[in-house]
């Protein structure tokens, strides 16, 4: 070997600064996108300033270096690690031992990156009378949601690496799984307690595969492909994340449907919550406490007064809280009085709570940087070590091998770790928190009535300030002027809210209708339109898929470029957003949006090319990743909120499918011309 | 026909792509367009290229522009089995058809830029294209080489290589080369080199462009039909124009190297890499080939890596013993050496004394 140069460090730096250079500008152009398109839409087009504009400026900063970290991480530790695993696992080992592991790392995968969080987020307006399945699954019986998707995700790595070492091509498994996950979900869209859990088995289905576990198998597979006797050589490698996505489904569908007789029939919330149904609604929840935080929290003033014998019973428990706002606030949970009062609370409660309540502080939200850094860096940890710990165990131990630079895999290990420490608390503290925030504001935008926002009790009220008012008819309108700050704001006197007793008046804000009282189709169209933008954008940041894109591109020699499959890919996400928006706002059943894209995918997976097929399911199930989950689930519950909406699954699912039918489609078209510009070839 | 081992690489071919301006907006728009395709690589005895050419040439219609391209070149080949392959080509004969008679283009040149980083190869192929130069292939690969040496600081240079490969006429290589370097910059550090091996015979794809077609025949199909009835390329030998004598003087081409192929096991192809490197090679740059044919271990997996090094022509022979000192190692391996005569032209560049070549390879 000959001797290492020495190199000038001026030379070095420059290096070193132009490496960098490019890989952050890259992921600044991602994101680019999201970040004007988020901002604009607040500004422009909802009108409401940017609050926290520093915080939010420094997260997406964030979120850049730790995207551009996070990948460099991926290529230079986990996916190398994962391919050498691979050549070297059908050559020292038998196929049992290839199952053996696959099984181990699928499972472990899903442990490691837990989507049973998004799920959970996904999941906060569901309701124990509406869908006693689903609340079953989510809240009480979570272990078991969990094993049944990892058990998925280990079978389906199974299966993967199976047709790889047999060299089988994608069709079959298309051709069975999928009708048959179709099948299963149209038969338990007919029972009203099994329909509650389709949205969740295919939200799990796409949510499970994260940002870790996607390069990492992707790269495991090509290896297998590569050194397998009959593996279909140098272009194989896809498949298995579309695998990955499609057993969890089925695993979450048969635990659902095993537990199904635990769970009461779904009724309406007054008979939930009343006495008679009790031992029913027991069921569900461990204490009597659970069951009413739950109607607090989640249910509206008939379930509330339902709990209680008489309306008496009701009143006075209430009026005990608004005296005793800590124990209140203890029985809420989680939720703040202030958003109980916006979100649940009936006029008629919020004027008992506002009445005598005392304003109570609210508990600042978690912001300190350091212990996100903290929370978000033992959850990459988590991540990132036991599944890159199990390859080298393999690796080292059961293989006798070692990856060919040590020193370069623990780099980019620690790349990985940074990068993902990163780029989650950035998205927490940029992009979700932007996304958040117009996801919040944007049901104005087809609300049809005032929206409560907050309320101000003005004490000693003195009923000499209000003014009379009249209009052109001759009828007389009461108002009094509110110095708030330096301004004066004209207020319009409404005599119910002033309390002679206690010399008190509330003032209750409100926020109007954007669009006026009917004037909702703009409203709807802007909501499509922003979740259309949304999803585009925040796809094209998404790490795996770049991952993905990065290999496509090497495995096809450029035919598909990286840029191509991302902006496809984006446009599908931006669609199954549309539709998935569309479908809370109708109240459409998942099933009638599901079964037709999927049908049509399965067409276009007979017409193409064998490997793009491979290439295109393997896309939907890399779409919602880290960037794309805590947006898209922010925009769907503020709108599903709104809207009463049971719950905000579905929308994942819809995110995922839409980008493999427009994948298909775009290499369906891509080999038509290529057919056509040889077909121009004539004899001479 | 009984070749042993067929090596197919995957690429993509760049043409232009003429149509209409979107919007009905008048004129003709030309684009760049990619295309699949694969690139085989076989060996056959030299007394037997021509007519195992011609029976590729007939089968695949490769006399259609737009089809393919085909060419020979001289090589040395070392590996196991290789008497046994000798004997199990069989061709079936044709004379009758015309296509049979059809001359080959003679005095051909395969030349191979070397690029670094993805993206780069596109500039290029455009350049070539526009130049009217030939089909640009386009391959990838992987260096090995300096950067190996560099310690972690190795994470800063890009170790993905886009390789272009362009058949055109030896004459033209001189003045072509010399528009190439300026046009993609290959004459700075960093950027990649360019070598050429020679080309023994070969039948040639000359549609550059596709899609919209005003005449009758296309600027190609003229171009493949004299090239057909003149039997070579002379009659469009470029004249340089602009370029000052001073600077074509200046360019220096080396006679002193050769390229040395190693089509290997992946797991084996490190080791290849490292005993030649050990040897005196400067570096190597590998890509994947799928193995068919009778010959294939039906045990191990199809794919095989092909590394490709420029080497002094001095060094080769050592270099040579390295590498089966290491096959005999590993015992029956059907591991294969080729050694083709490369002039190399460019900056970086590596070469050897005129090898014979009893083995001649079709591309």
């Amino acid at each position: 070997m000959k001797v290492h140069p020495a190199i000038p460090l001026r030379s070095v730096i420059s290096t070193l600064a132009g490496y960098a250079r490019i890989r952050i500008v890259e992921q600044a152009k991602l994101v680019a996108f999201i970040v004007v398109y988020l901002v604009a839409f607040q500004v422009l087009v909802l009108r409401v300033p940017l609050s926290n504009a520093l915080s939010i400026g420094g997260g997406i900063l964030m979120a850049i270096m730790g995207l551009a970290l996070f990948l460099e991480g991926l290529l230079l530790a986990l996916m190398p690690l994962g391919e050498k695993v691979g050549l070297k696992l059908p050559v020292r080992t038998s196929i049992v031992m290839i199952c053996a592991f696959s099984l181990l790392l699928g499972f472990g995968s899903t442990l490691a990156e837990p989507a049973i969080s998004a799920l959970r987020v996904a999941g906060a307006t569901v309701t124990a009378w509406d869908a006693p399945l689903l609340f079953l699954l989510l809240e009480r019986h979570t272990d078991g949601l969990v094993l049944s998707i990892g058990a998925g995700v280990g079978i389906a790595v199974l299966f993967g690496m199976i047709r790889f070492y047999y060299g089988i091509t994608i069709r079959p498994f298309v051709m069975i799984i999928i009708p048959s996950l179709l099948a299963a979900s149209v038969y338990m869209s007919m029972d009203a307690n099994l329909s509650t859990i389709l949205g969740l088995a295919w939200d799990a289905g796409a949510v499970t595969t994260g940002a870790v576990t996607v390069p990492l198998v992707l790269a495991l597979g090509i290896g297998v492909s590569r050194a397998a006797p009959r593996g279909k050589g140098s272009r194989g490698g896809f498949g298995v994340i579309m695998l990955a996505s499609a057993f969890p489904v089925l695993g979450v569908l048969v635990f659902g449907y095993s537990v199904r007789n635990q769970v009461p029939e779904p009724v309406s919330e007054a008979v939930f919550f009343s006495k008679a149904h009790r031992a029913q609604s027991k069921k569900l929840f461990t204490t009597e406490e659970a069951l009413l935080r739950h109607a607090f929290t989640r249910g509206s003033e008939i379930g509330r007064r339902a709990c209680f014998a008489d309306d008496a019973g009701y009143r006075g428990k209430l009026k005990k809280y608004a005296e005793n706002p800590e124990a209140f606030q203890g029985m809420l949970g989680d939720m703040t009085i202030s958003t109980w009062l916006a979100r649940q609370a009936s006029e008629s409660e919020r004027m008992v709570i506002t009445q005598t309540a005392p304003r109570l502080a609210e508990p600042l939200p978690d912001s300190q940087l350091s212990q996100m850094l903290l929370r978000e860096g033992q959850l990459a940890l988590r991540a990132v070590l036991p599944l890159s710990a199990l390859l080298l165990i393999v690796l080292m131990v059961f293989l006798r091998d070692r990856p060919k630079y040590l020193d370069e895999t623990l780099l980019g290990l620690a790349f990985t770790l940074v990068g993902m420490t990163l780029l989650t608390s950035g998205i927490h503290m940029g992009l979700a928190q932007l996304g958040t925030e117009v996801g919040a504001k944007l049901p104005i935008a087809f609300k049809t009535d005032d929206q409560f926002v907050d309320y101000v009790r003005i004490e000693k009220f003195d009923p000499q300030v209000v003014s009379e008012a009249i209009d052109a008819d001759g009828d007389t309108h009461s108002f009094f002027y509110l110095k708030q700050g330096d301004g004066y704001l004209r207020v319009d006197y409404l005599p119910e809210n002033f309390n002679l007793n206690q010399g008190t008046y509330q003032h209750f804000i409100t926020r109007p209708p954007m669009f006026g009282p009917n004037l909702t189709i703009l409203g709807i169209g802007l909501v499509l339109l922003f979740a259309f933008g949304m999803g585009f954008g925040s796809t094209l940041a998404e790490p795996a898929l770049n991952a993905l894109g990065i290999t496509v591109e090497e495995m096809t020699v450029g035919t598909i470029t990286r840029g191509q499959i991302l902006v496809v890919v984006s446009i599908g996400v931006g669609l199954g957003l549309l539709v998935g928006v569309g479908r809370i706002m109708y109240d459409i059943p998942l099933v009638w949006l599901m079964v037709p894209p999927y049908l049509a995918a399965m067409v276009f997976t007979v017409l193409c090319d064998e490997d793009f097929v491979a290439i295109a399911w393997d896309c939907g199930g890399v779409t919602t990743g880290p960037v794309t989950v805590p947006l898209v689930l922010a925009m769907g519950l503020s709108v599903g909120r709104e809207l009463n909406a049971p719950d905000g699954f579905g929308i994942l699912a819809l995110a995922s499918v839409f980008p493999i039918l427009s994948l298909l489609v775009y290499g369906y078209q891509k080999q038509r011309q290529q057919m056509a510009s040889l077909e121009g070839v004539a004899e001479p | 026909m009984g070749v042993d081992s067929l090596y197919t690489e995957g690429g993509r071919i760049v043409r232009q792509l003429a149509g209409p301006y979107p919007l009905g907006i008048p004129g003709t728009r030309i684009r760049i367009n990619n295309s699949p395709v694969d690139l085989f690589r076989f060996t056959v005895p030299p007394e037997r290229g021509t007519e195992v050419a011609r029976s590729v040439i007939h089968a695949a219609k490769l006399h259609m522009p737009g089809r393919g391209s085909i060419f020979a070149q001289e090589i040395l080949q070392v590996g196991n089995g290789l008497e046994e392959a000798e004997r199990s080509l069989s061709i079936r004969k044709e004379v009758s058809d015309p296509l049979w008679q059809t001359p080959m283009l003679q005095q051909l040149t395969h030349v191979i830029c070397i690029l670094s980083g993805p993206g780069k190869a596109d500039r290029l192929a455009q350049v070539a294209l526009e130049l009217g130069i030939g089909i640009p292939l386009i391959t990838r690969g992987r260096g090995t080489g300096i950067r190996d040496r560099l310690g972690l600081l190795r994470i800063a240079i890009p170790a993905d290589k886009e390789i272009v490969h362009l058949v055109m006429p030896e004459h033209d290589f001189k003045s072509v080369f010399r528009l190439l370097m300026e046009e993609v910059g290959l004459n700075h550090p960093g950027r990649g080199y360019v070598y050429r091996t020679p080309v023994a015979y070969g039948m040639l794809d000359t549609r550059m462009r596709i899609g919209k077609q005003k005449y009758a025949a296309t600027m190609d199909q003229i171009i493949a039909a004299i090239d057909q009835l003149k039997s070579g390329t002379d009659w469009r030998k470029r004249i340089l124009c602009g370029l000052p004598r001073e600077q074509e003087r200046r360019l220096t081409l080396s006679d002193e190297h050769c390229q040395l192929s190693i089509y290997s096991l992946e797991r084996r192809r490190d080791e290849y890499v490292q005993a030649a490197m050990e040897a005196g090679a400067s570096g190597a740059t590998t890509t994947r080939v799928t193995q068919t044919g009778w010959q294939r271990d039906e045990h191990e997996s199809a794919v095989r890596s092909l590394s490709t090094l420029g080497v002094p022509s001095g060094m080769a022979v050592p270099i040579f013993l390295a590498l089966l000192d290491v096959a005999d190692a590993h015992g029956d391996t059907h591991d294969r050496f080729q050694l083709m005569d490369s002039p190399v032209c460019c900056a970086k560049g590596p070469s050897p004394t005129v090898v014979p070549s009893p083995k001649r390879s079709v591309d």
